[in-house]
Parts: C-alpha cells; structure tokens; sequence
C-alpha cells in the first residue's frame, strides 16, 4: 500500500488564535520543536496529540487535519 | 533546537573524542598532530591496561558532569520530552542496536578468519589478546554512543525522512 500525506491548519488556526508556538506547545504538553515541526508537515503527531491541537483550536479534526492518499 | 536533541549533539560529540582517544591510546600506524592511530594494537601491560580503562571511565564521567552543570547553567532541563522525542530516541536506540549486532558478528568472523587463515598479519587488528580484546569492548561502547547520538541529531536536523 502507497502511504499517504498529512496536512494541517496548524499554522493558520495557531496564527488566528493568536497564540505563539511555545504556548500552543505547553497547552498540548508537546515542546515548541515538536509544533513547528507539526507545521511545517515534517512529523506527523499521535492521534492523542492530534486530538489535543484540535480541542486548542475548538475545531473538529478534519478541519484540522486532512489526508491525502496518494 | 530542543533540549533532547542539544543533549544529544553534546552527548555525540563527548562520545566521539572519547572514541578518538581510546584510538590514538590503543592503537598505531598513522601519525598526526604528534598522535599515532592506525590498524595496529600496541600492546600494553595488564597494569597499564587497567590505568588506561579507569582513566577513560573518569574523563567520560568528568565531561558527562560538565555537561549536565553547563545546561543547567543555562536552565536548560534535560528531561522535557515529549512523544516526538521519545520517537526520536527510540529509532536512534534501534539504529544503534542493529550497529553494535553489525559489529560484533564483524568481529566475531575477523577473528575467526584470522585463526583460519594464519596467512593474515596477526598484529592487524589483533583483538585475542587483553588488549585488543579491551580495546574492541571500550571503542564498541564508545562507537554505539557515537552511534545513537548522531542518529537521533540526524532526525531531528533531517527531518523530511520522518513519516
């Protein structure tokens, strides 16, 4: 099976939200590394911390994060 | 740079000039900077031998200490990790098994072909006396630290290659 890739709002809804990285990382208990990497799509979090982000950002999860199978 | 991947950088360089002086202290051939390092084991005296490993020991400590004080110094807490660390140590630990079990069954045939084939240079990497048997255990412990360090630090810095 091809994998697929992860994309995120991370950036956009961090940014809309008014929030810095290093506070979106101690609300989600992730170090501030850990978001920039989210965002900049080169890590793909756990379901937990995915969940996490989008209760952060009150969004549901798709609106979150999406996949592409390709 | 996160903390872990600070400690680790440090933690690889430490065990990489730890490597080059159990080098240059156990071996021959080549000569710079005044230090001689190469394929051949000079032989040392069980007294010397054992003066050599607890020294090595004390340096390890000694630089572990200083760079434990030096980030707490700066206030750097060495224990945050979160789930991408963790993920990073573990596939670091996993590279650094697979090194030492490709080293060891190295050795273990280098030694075996040695015996074999009595045609080979015997002062070549000669690991069945006590010093060459302490040297391939002290630069195998040394080399997996190296090892580990460097594969979590190119995780971090490579990152693309992350799922």
């Amino acid at each position: 099976m091809k994998k697929g890739r992860v994309s995120n709002q991370i950036r956009s809804l961090r940014q809309k939200s008014n929030l810095s990285q290093q506070e979106l990382a101690e609300q989600v208990g992730a170090t501030r590394q850990t978001i920039n990497a989210i965002e900049q799509e080169k890590y793909s979090p756990s379901l937990e911390l995915a969940f996490r982000l989008a209760l952060v950002f009150n969004a549901d999860f798709s609106d979150v994060f999406q996949f592409h199978p390709e | 740079m996160s903390q872990f991947e600070k400690r680790a950088l440090s933690d690889g360089v430490l065990w990489s000039v730890m490597s080059l002086v159990v080098l240059v202290r156990f071996t021959a051939g080549v000569e710079i900077w005044g230090q001689s390092f190469g394929w051949e084991i000079v032989e040392q005296s069980s007294g010397s031998l054992f003066s050599t490993y607890i020294a090595i020991g004390v340096i390890a400590a000694a630089a572990q200490l200083i760079i434990y004080f030096s980030f707490r110094a700066f206030k750097v807490d060495l224990y945050v990790k979160d789930e991408r660390d963790h993920l990073i140590e573990k596939r670091a630990n996993s590279i650094a098994y697979w090194f030492i079990l490709a080293v060891v069954n190295i050795l273990i045939m280098h030694v075996l072909l040695n015996d074999i084939y009595k045609a080979i240079d015997r002062d070549v990497l000669n690991f069945t006396t006590p010093t060459g048997f302490v040297f391939a255990l002290l630069a195998l412990l040394m080399l997996q630290e190296v090892v580990r360090n460097l594969a979590a630090v190119a995780q971090y810095r490579l990152a693309a290659w992350m799922p």
